[in-house]
């Protein structure tokens, strides 16, 4: 049951994903803690390891129709992965719950940016 | 360009930071930050986003392997199923009326925010 739940979960996350651009993790990591009752670590980690390949997927389909700016891709890297890697390494300090309180604040902030400053036409993504 | 490098190095390690904690891909910062901050068009942010999450991805997933986060099982029925609905949520990508699911997908995170904190 609960693999039926996961497909369901990455069917819809990718869905949205690809209409706007974002939104794999933010909706899989709720439904994963909501629904499967998994830890909010695994969770991101789940979410994380799954990115791996559908960043990998869409990033090349991106590539192949000439939307990738390689230039901008090589300045971002270098601070981009030790970023990641302090994140990273910050979460595994907390504890869950304080870790799903962080998660729930920046759902919070993400949704009302996009409800207050949504604007028309059709989107890759929001700006 | 050079000018701008300061705002490469610090949106990489924006979107960085709030990916590895978050447990989230960076593209709902790198997006508006690249339109905003270097005048990248909506498509090139989009993919130039995607790249970028590749290595973000990566090194956090590691942490969290080491870490024994990580649900293999879940990792392959997610990851394949949010394939397929990628590649099909970017066809429909012309046909679905984005800004309202922009609304949908605002409140639906706002609702989800205050869910977790309540619950």
């Amino acid at each position: 049951m609960h693999i039926v739940i996961a497909v369901a979960v990455g069917l819809v996350a990718g869905v949205i994903s690809g209409v706007l651009g974002v939104g794999g993790g933010t909706i899989s990591i709720p439904a994963m803690v909501l629904l499967l009752g998994v830890e909010q670590h695994t969770a991101q980690g789940v979410s994380l390891a799954a990115m791996m390949f559908t960043a990998l997927v869409g990033a090349f389909i991106h590539y192949r129709q000439g939307n990738v700016k390689l230039s901008a891709v090589f300045l971002m890297i270098p601070s981009a992965v030790a970023f990641s890697f302090l994140g990273a390494w910050a979460a595994g300090q907390v504890t869950a719950e304080w870790l799903t309180r962080a998660f729930a604040i920046f759902l919070l902030l993400i949704g009302c940016r996009m409800l207050l400053f949504n604007r028309g036409g059709q989107g890759v993504s929001i700006s | 360009m050079k000018s701008k490098l300061i705002w490469y190095v610090a949106t990489g390690a924006i979107a960085g930071l709030v990916a590895g904690f978050l447990g989230i891909g960076g593209g709902i910062l790198l997006v508006p930050l690249m339109v905003g901050l270097m005048g990248l068009t909506q498509h090139k942010a989009h993919g130039t986003s995607l790249a970028v999450i590749i290595p973000i991805a990566i090194i956090s997933a590691i942490v969290y392997a080491l870490r024994h986060q990580i649900d293999w099982i879940l990792v392959a029925a997610i990851g394949s199923a949010s394939v397929v609905g990628a590649i099909t949520g970017a066809k429909l990508m012309m046909k679905v009326p984005a800004h309202k699911l922009r609304q949908l997908f605002g409140a639906y995170t706002v609702a989800i925010g205050i869910l977790l904190l309540v619950r």
